[in-house]
């Protein structure tokens, strides 16, 4: 008998709206099963499902059964004990306000005397390596720290179930890889059973049991990795790592690559006889955004976060500043937008330093910037009320407005927020756009809306910064890069020269290639120099 | 309906009539003891009534929410005395969550507040005043909901009665014993913070009521508090 | 031997209250300057370098002395006149005591802040409440959330043009755009923090408040020791007050008035004494078993 079974599955709301109807699955005990699929298709609903104490109003119909039990009549104190569940937000799903209360806050809901929570929260602590930041506030910590807090306070209930519902979409890769460690190692040495859903899907998939993809609210695929990864239909091939998306794009049968290993072995299929074609040049263009040795501490006696900026980005370009965490990159832009005023150096925009802007007239026509978070900039119940407020000129966005105009902004998924909050900043018809981070918690599809909308506002002449950790969107969309490293920016060029130059800071694809087709960064690059090149074995 | 009577009883008649029996029988400082063991339990009441009650998460995380804003508030504004957020607050969430939250964010914004500006043997008085504000705000939530003019006039009675107990505390904790002249005198020099009290209040609850309200009752429907 | 702020938050709790309700409810300037010591010597033991602003409130006792007579006229020993009303002896110095009980107050209430963390606070009321200690961890927890995401927000709404401080008019606005997008935020993403409370078994039943505090025998002593010295102030406490109209005198026996201040004092600078010395025999031991490495090295 299967571990967890799900019979004729399915979920409708009060209102009549079905969110998932007939799935049917067999997970293993200790499988590390894999959830994905476009934005609402589901993948939220079917993981609750996992846990009724979170379910939203509605009905279930159908079984999900564990060991021969259904889930749905275990009670609260078994089902805590059964089933543990991370979500996505690392922040926002923080209860308390120090670590070790925040360990404490499942146990203590179970009513567990003193000694036995004591034993349990340190027992956790030391398995995650929490000891150094056990007194901490929860505030102070990093977004991958939160993370792995989050998870650590789940698992003191050691439950048989993990379910986490796409836990690394808010952070960076490293942090991201990290998390996926601690996953797979609790899978590998506990034998817990692992259902996660996920956008960012790179390093997952390898180390993946199962498949599960959603469409529409039923199950589409489900089954061993290899084998969905092989069969899956060409709208879902955006998902898969890099070396099964080359695989579909040259039309193979047989086993899928999925690794990095796999893909390298995969390529050397291919004769190498022609090279990649080579890339065309950036055309000088004024400046439109220039760092001069800008140097910015946070505070009287903390070191400098930017150490000698030097950096110019030029009209019409789309330039992406890349680096790991803390290396200074979100507070460059934040200082080519005006926010923070750098002690040292000087920013100049168009060709104009920023202090001669006045009154705000940078953020009139000029320059505007988005953050992170993009939530930051909603303040009313609509969408509409939002958009009103600036102006907002909705033709520029190839976006089915019509749907979301009455919506909450807090309802829409986070694409659509990400387009919302743009089309807010874009009414004031900027010339120099400044993204925080615009691709992070989005999916495959979304990102490439994003940027196709992004190359559409370059043709029309709006110069576009990017900060990103995306290697990946960067080579797609990118005419130049720039690495930041402990607040300098060091090695500005174009993605080809740039990412086939470092041999760590790269993408999938380029990683796949190197020594083979050297100078290859997209995946689309690739498959057309395997294409032309033809296989070798034929 | 009693357990409702003897809530609004507890504050609003035992504690005047413990300060009016102690100034007329003891002449002595253990009224003002007396007092302050009224008003500590009539907090106690309120908190062991929330600790029995079976409280969703969401409903605990709203009104927590609504405190930490209140608190908020009052840290940031500490440059301009007098004027703070908590009363409209306690007021606004009793409008929507009923009393109990009003007393729970009013009376917890100020023992949070007073971790940042200090606590003091104030913070009793602080906690159980602005309480009040948000219970009886609840208890009028259909008439102040619907109709501006009770609302500004519920502002400034509400402005007016925090300054008016709070001088009462001062008083009494300062001179030991009730004295009317002290009182009259300690009542014309907090004028200035009465009215900036009613003004306060009057002019946020104006602004805030109708957004609020909104957001507030979109979250019960949502998810259906 | 445990330093006075080391002792378990119940027992802290417990202390401050009875050297707070005494100092308040007993009208005696000996009982007045007992607390103000015991408080001072705590303060600056805790506090380490005290800055000279840390004595302003001592020009309360001052203060009540010049302020009292103009209020209040009982007393025998008439003084003189101001504006037809009498200033008496008696009403300066029942002023000046007055005084002094709210400078001591202040003091411990300036050491009850510095010793009294948020964890311990909460300890106390887990005690008594586990949700309500819950809901102030809530609280707690978000307070800077809501302060950093209103700096976030102002910066974002800044650099699309909709924070300025052209003026009056835009200031206002400004800011209050910048506090509904955090109310907003803080509304609508509590429904997380909820789900994930739920999801940790919220719903179970009867909480259990955790903390990291033990409760050691040095607490035991400490708490019985205080209590009976507060023990004995309370039943000598009406022996204790004093009469400052129409003239000063003491209500009791002297003896018994002695025995409560004796009490009172040991209740007063018990914390003190212990911080003090404890800290220093820790200083000493710690260098003592530092040393004890070293000797083993060149050994």
């Amino acid at each position: 008998m299967s571990f967890l079974k799900a019979e004729n599955l399915s979920f409708t709301y009060p209102d009549g709206t079905c969110a998932l109807h007939s799935a049917n699955f067999d997970i293993d005990e200790g499988d590390f099963v894999t959830v994905f699929g476009k934005t609402g298709s589901g993948k939220t609903t079917l993981l609750r499902q996992f846990k009724p104490q979170i379910l939203p109003n509605g009905t279930q119909g159908g079984t999900l059964t564990m060991s021969g039990r259904a889930l749905a009549s275990l009670t609260e104190r078994e089902a805590l004990g059964a089933v543990g569940f991370v979500f996505q937000n690392p922040e926002e799903q923080i209860v308390t306000d120090k670590v070790w209360r925040e360990l404490a806050f499942a146990p203590e809901s179970a009513g567990l005397p003193q000694g036995e929570i004591r034993r349990r929260i340190s027992e956790i602590a030391g398995y995650f390596g929490m000891e150094e930041w056990f007194d901490k506030k929860t505030d102070e910590l990093s977004g991958g720290q939160k993370q792995l807090l989050n998870l650590a306070s789940v698992m003191v209930m050691n439950p048989a179930v993990l379910v986490l519902d796409e836990p690394t979409a808010f952070l960076d890769p490293i942090a991201a890889a990290d998390f996926i460690a601690v996953l797979k190692k609790l899978n590998r040495e506990t034998a817990l059973t692992v259902i996660l859903a996920e956008h960012r899907l790179e390093e997952l998939i390898p180390v993946s049991d199962k498949l599960l993809v959603t469409e529409d609210g039923s199950v589409k695929y489900f089954g061993e990795t290899r084998d969905v990864c092989r069969r899956c239909g060409a709208e879902y091939t955006a998902f898969l790592p890099a070396a099964a998306r080359l695989f579909h794009a040259l039309g193979e049968t047989g086993d899928c690559p999925l690794s990095i290993k796999e893909g390298r072995s995969f390529i050397r299929k291919y004769k190498n006889n022609i090279p990649p074609e080579a890339e065309q040049k950036a055309l000088k263009a004024a400046p439109a955004l220039e760092w001069k040795d800008v140097r910015f501490r946070y505070g009287e006696k903390t070191p400098d976060v930017l150490r000698g900026v030097s950096l110019t980005v030029n009209e019409g370009e789309l330039f992406c500043l890349l680096g790991g965490n803390g290396s200074g990159k979100s507070t460059a832009l934040k200082a080519a937008a005006g926010l923070l005023l750098p002690y040292e150096g000087s920013v100049k925009v168009f060709g104009k330093p920023l202090k001669k802007y006045k009154n705000g007239s940078l953020y009139r026509s000029c320059l505007t910037y988005l953050p992170q978070n993009v939530q930051t900039v909603f303040a009313h119940d609509t969408v509409r009320e939002e958009l009103e407020e600036v102006g907002a000129d909705l033709t520029e966005l190839p976006l089915d407005w019509s749907k979301l105009l009455d919506r909450h902004p807090y309802d829409l998924s986070g694409g659509e927020q990400q387009l919302t909050a743009l089309a807010k900043a874009l009414a004031a018809k900027p010339k120099l756009l400044l993204l925080d981070e615009p691709t992070k918690g989005l999916d495959a599809l979304a990102k490439k809306t994003l940027g196709d909308i992004l190359l559409h506002l370059k043709q029309n002449g709006v110069t576009i910064v990017c900060v990103t950790h995306d290697a990946e969107f960067a080579a797609a969309y990118a005419d130049r890069c720039a690495l930041f490293f402990r607040g300098e920016a060091v090695g500005d060029d174009t993605p080809r020269a740039f990412f086939s130059e470092n041999r760590f800071y790269t993408t999938a694809a380029n990683r796949m290639a190197r020594g083979h087709f050297d100078g290859v960064i997209t995946v689309e690059q690739a498959a057309e120099v395997c294409r032309k090149n033809g296989r070798g074995d034929a | 309906m009693k357990k409702r009577l003897l809530k609004i009883l507890l504050p609003a008649v035992f504690l005047p009539l413990t300060v009016v029996l102690g100034a007329v029988l003891l002449r002595e400082k253990y009224y003002a003891f007396a007092i302050l063991a009224v008003l500590l339990l009539t907090v106690l009441f309120f908190y062991s009534g929330f600790e029995r009650k079976k409280v969703t998460s969401r409903r605990l995380v709203v009104v927590a929410v609504m405190t930490a804003l209140a608190a908020l508030g009052r840290v940031i504004l500490t440059p301009f005395p007098g004027v703070t957020p908590i009363t409209a607050f306690a007021a606004l969430t009793a409008l929507s969550l009923g009393g109990e939250a009003g007393f729970m964010v009013g009376s917890l914004a100020a023992l949070l507040s007073d971790f940042y500006a200090g606590q003091g043997v104030w913070t009793p008085f602080q906690m159980f005043a602005w309480g009040l504000t948000g219970l009886f705000a609840g208890l009028l939530a259909k008439q102040l909901k619907n109709n501006r003019v009770l609302l500004v006039i519920y502002g400034v009675i509400a402005g007016v009665a925090y300054s008016f107990l709070m001088d009462l505390w001062s008083v009494l904790w300062l001179n030991g014993t009730f004295s009317l002249k002290l009182y009259a005198a300690a009542l014309v020099t907090s004028l200035p913070f009465t009215i900036i009290y009613a003004v306060t209040n009057t002019v946020l609850l104006l602004l805030l009521v109708k957004p609020f309200c909104k957001k507030l009752d979109r979250i019960k429907l949502k998810y259906g508090l | 031997m445990k330093q006075f702020s080391r002792l378990h938050p119940v027992v802290l709790f417990f202390y401050f209250c009875a050297a707070l309700g005494v100092t308040m409810f007993c009208l005696n300037p000996a009982v007045q300057i007992i607390s103000l010591g015991g408080a001072l010597l705590l303060n600056l033991i805790v506090d380490g370098k005290p800055k000279k602003r840390r004595f302003l409130p001592l020009l309360m006792i001052p203060l009540g002395g010049l302020l009292n007579p103009v209020f209040s006229h009982h007393g025998q020993t008439i003084l003189f006149f101001l504006n037809n009303n009498p200033v008496t002896l008696q009403a300066i110095y029942y002023g000046l005591n007055m005084g002094g009980t709210a400078c001591a107050v202040l003091f411990w209430l300036s050491c009850f802040t510095q010793i009294m963390s948020s964890d311990k606070l909460l300890c106390v009321f887990g005690r008594f409440s586990p949700k309500l200690a819950l809901m102030l961890s809530l609280i707690l927890r978000f307070v800077p959330l809501l302060g950093r995401r209103s700096r976030e927000s102002r910066e974002a709404l800044q650099a699309i043009g909709l924070f300025r401080e052209d003026n009056f008019f835009w200031k206002l606005r400004s800011r209050v755009r910048v506090f509904f997008a955090v109310a907003t935020s803080a509304l609508e993403n509590g429904i997380i923090a909820a789900d994930s409370m739920e999801a940790r078994g919220y719903s179970v039943g009867r909480r259990t408040a955790y903390s990291v505090f033990h409760f050691s025998w040095a607490d035991g002593v400490f708490a019985f020791v205080s209590a009976a010295a507060l023990g004995v102030v309370l039943i000598v406490l009406r022996a204790m007050q004093l009469d400052f109209y129409p003239t000063v005198t003491l209500k009791g026996s002297p003896v018994a008035c002695g025995v409560g201040l004796a009490a009172f004092a040991l209740l007063c600078l018990l914390p003190g004494a212990l911080q003090g010395i404890a800290g220093l025999v820790r200083k000493r031991n710690i260098r003592r078993s530092l040393a004890y490495g070293k000797e083993a090295e060149t050994a």
